[in-house]
């Protein structure tokens, strides 16, 4: 609070009520936040009985530099069942954990390299709030109820681990009855016709990771819905689901190994890589000193198969 | 008395409330326009009482950047175009119909929208795609490098004046925080400048007033991220996510034990603390 407005205060007469009034407005009004808040958009909704719908969780930093989000949502009370939840608008650059049912509740924890301390709208070049992540549901049962941020850990992006100052606010989610007996519209529409991005694994050997075996490291992006998950298929291999980092099967490196991203809306996007061509420094030198030495021995012997047979006839 | 005193307290109070307000609801630093194509921007351009694609013949898609019409088609341009003495369809017999673009010959009607590929005369904006354009000044010898939620994506040299312009040309379109530092001769880099956007498919997007400055380099001692470098490869990135990712709810063993207590806040676990100092050493 400036001097200024310690002066006027000081002015204020004796009334407690008006006190009480000051002191009310100024911690409920809405424009006298100090600390970044988590909240939904929407934050009242109501849907009939079946009808697929998406509310968004938001960050609005209020002035604070944040790059690690750690959130815990309990969706327990609104009768609905979750179905994914679309990163494609997020803010978050990578997700050690992306948004997921763990322990009953919605969990997520990502991170935003180089911090985010709000989202610039061209028009004003005002900062204001940016998704974290959207989460679609689709109700079971009439009945009212709240989504609610269980934990809510927000880290400042200042290099030490600070945890920042977090307000946090519930949805009100009212399923009501179903109107009419054939199936109700999605109110969620994925809007994706463009696969995930072009990206390159990479194959790394970390004595950090997995002791040391060969790691295959991948990541990428999708503007509309987001990525949903990745397959890999190593050589003549099926695609299975797979995380970054993933260990790879064949430590030999023998064939090619294929990552395909596919996002929400079933787009996919494949890439492939050629071990052989990746390792090269490591790998593959290795390998072409074995052959060299391989190639060296046969040399020899073959000189000294060559030395021995023109002796012989000198012996005889 | 008491009258005067609460009026003036309660308008030193909304005051202070402005005030706040005004803190409070942040301005960017830097300007960001989103430039829009002619053809796009819902305005008549060319006073035709059309607008933008498709409305306009004059557009040949939503990217043009002129809505200015093309020629008339010769055989309908009230021209002797090729000096037989006869004009336009049908007199022409050069003419197969009025959209014939030309009277030579009697073959080959071309209907105007195909061969033109419509649009007009204009300067013609980089938006073949989705494009991202970083303005600003940096110090003198200075290499820009911006990554796009942490993935390095353009490199550029200061010019003479140590101004800088980076075109990040057919980006795909989509939520990004796209950090930007600026690098010396002896490889020190800058703290990065953050900035949180949506761009557009199509459009490009404009960020301009960046000010990286030599006084804001990071160690001024070294080349290398103070932490969070987990592979000693001199860079923060992905394949330092990576490792953290792999330790994520797993009990360290006796090496990473040594290596989180030097790159990371040494608690001998990996939390969401270790991977905010990734974030903030990043480098990509």
């Amino acid at each position: 609070m400036s001097m200024n407005d310690k002066m006027c205060n000081l002015k204020f007469a004796n009334p407690k009520f008006l006190v009480i009034f000051l002191l009310f407005t100024y911690y409920f009004s809405p424009i006298t936040s100090f600390a970044a808040r988590l909240y939904f958009v929407p934050a009242e909704f109501v849907v009939e009985v079946g009808q697929t719908y998406s509310i968004d969780l938001m960050l609005d930093p209020e002035g604070e530099d944040i790059n690690a989000v750690e959130v815990d949502i309990d969706y327990s009370e609104i009768n609905t069942s979750f179905i994914n939840a679309p990163t494609g608008k997020s803010i978050i650059s990578l997700w050690v954990e992306s948004p997921h049912i763990k322990n009953t509740n919605i969990y997520m924890a990502g991170v935003m390299s180089g911090g985010f301390s709000g989202f610039i709208t061209p028009l004003d070049n005002k900062l204001g709030p940016g998704i974290v992540t959207s989460l679609v549901f689709r109700p079971q049962r009439e009945g009212t109820g709240s989504l609610d941020i269980k934990l809510a850990k927000l880290i400042k992006n200042d290099g030490k681990g600070s945890v920042a100052k977090v307000e946090i606010a519930s949805a009100t989610v009212s399923i009501v009855k179903n109107t009419k007996s054939e199936e109700q519209p999605n109110l969620y529409d994925y809007n994706d016709d463009y696969p995930p991005d072009v990206f390159m694994p990479v194959i790394i050997k970390s004595t950090s990771l997995y002791d040391g075996k060969y790691t295959l490291i991948f990541h990428t992006n999708d503007a509309d819905s987001g990525v949903e998950h990745y397959e890999v298929r190593e050589g003549e291999g099926d695609f299975h689901r797979a995380s970054s980092p993933y260990l790879l099967e064949d430590q030999k490196l023998g064939g090619i190994i294929y990552v395909r991203a596919i996002d929400f809306a079933g787009n996919a996007r494949t890439v492939d890589i050629d071990p052989k061509l990746e390792i090269g420094d490591s790998g593959e030198s290795v390998s072409l000193i074995d052959l060299a030495l391989v190639v060296f021995f046969i040399l020899v012997i073959i000189i000294f198969t060559i030395w021995l047979s023109r002796r012989r006839p000198l012996n005889n | 008395m008491l009258k005067h005193t609460l009026f003036f307290t309660a308008l030193c109070y909304l005051a202070f409330l402005f005030s706040s307000q005004i803190i409070l609801a942040a301005d960017s630093i830097v300007s960001v326009t989103v430039l829009t194509a002619a053809c796009a921007d819902g305005i008549d351009n060319d006073s035709d009482l059309l607008i933008d694609y498709p409305a306009d013949p004059g557009c040949s898609s939503s990217l043009d950047n002129s809505e200015t019409d093309p020629p008339p088609p010769e055989c309908s341009d009230s021209i002797d175009n090729d000096s037989d003495g006869n004009i336009d369809y049908p007199a022409d017999l050069g003419c197969d119909n009025a959209l014939d673009t030309t009277e030579a010959g009697e073959i080959l009607p071309t209907p105007t929208t195909a061969s033109s590929g419509g649009g007009g005369n204009g300067p013609i904006l980089p938006l073949t795609g989705t494009h991202v354009i970083f303005l600003g000044q940096a110090f003198p010898g200075a290499t820009i490098s911006v990554l796009a939620d942490g993935l390095f994506v353009g490199l550029t040299k200061v010019n003479p004046d140590n101004t800088f312009k980076l075109d990040l040309p057919e980006i795909p379109p989509g939520t990004y925080i796209f950090n930007i530092y600026a690098t010396d001769a002896l490889g020190r880099s800058t703290r990065p400048l953050s900035y949180a956007l949506n761009i557009a498919r199509g459009l490009t997007t404009q960020i301009s007033g960046i000010i990286l400055k030599l006084s804001e380099i990071k160690e001024p001692s070294s080349t290398c991220p103070l932490k969070g470098d987990l592979n000693s490869d001199c860079r923060v990135d992905l394949l330092d996510f990576s490792i953290a990712s792999y330790w994520w709810n797993r009990a360290l063993d006796s090496k990473f034990k040594v290596i989180e207590a030097g790159e990371l806040n040494g608690d001998g676990t990996i939390t969401l603390e270790d991977f905010s100092i990734l974030a903030y050493h990043w480098t990509g």
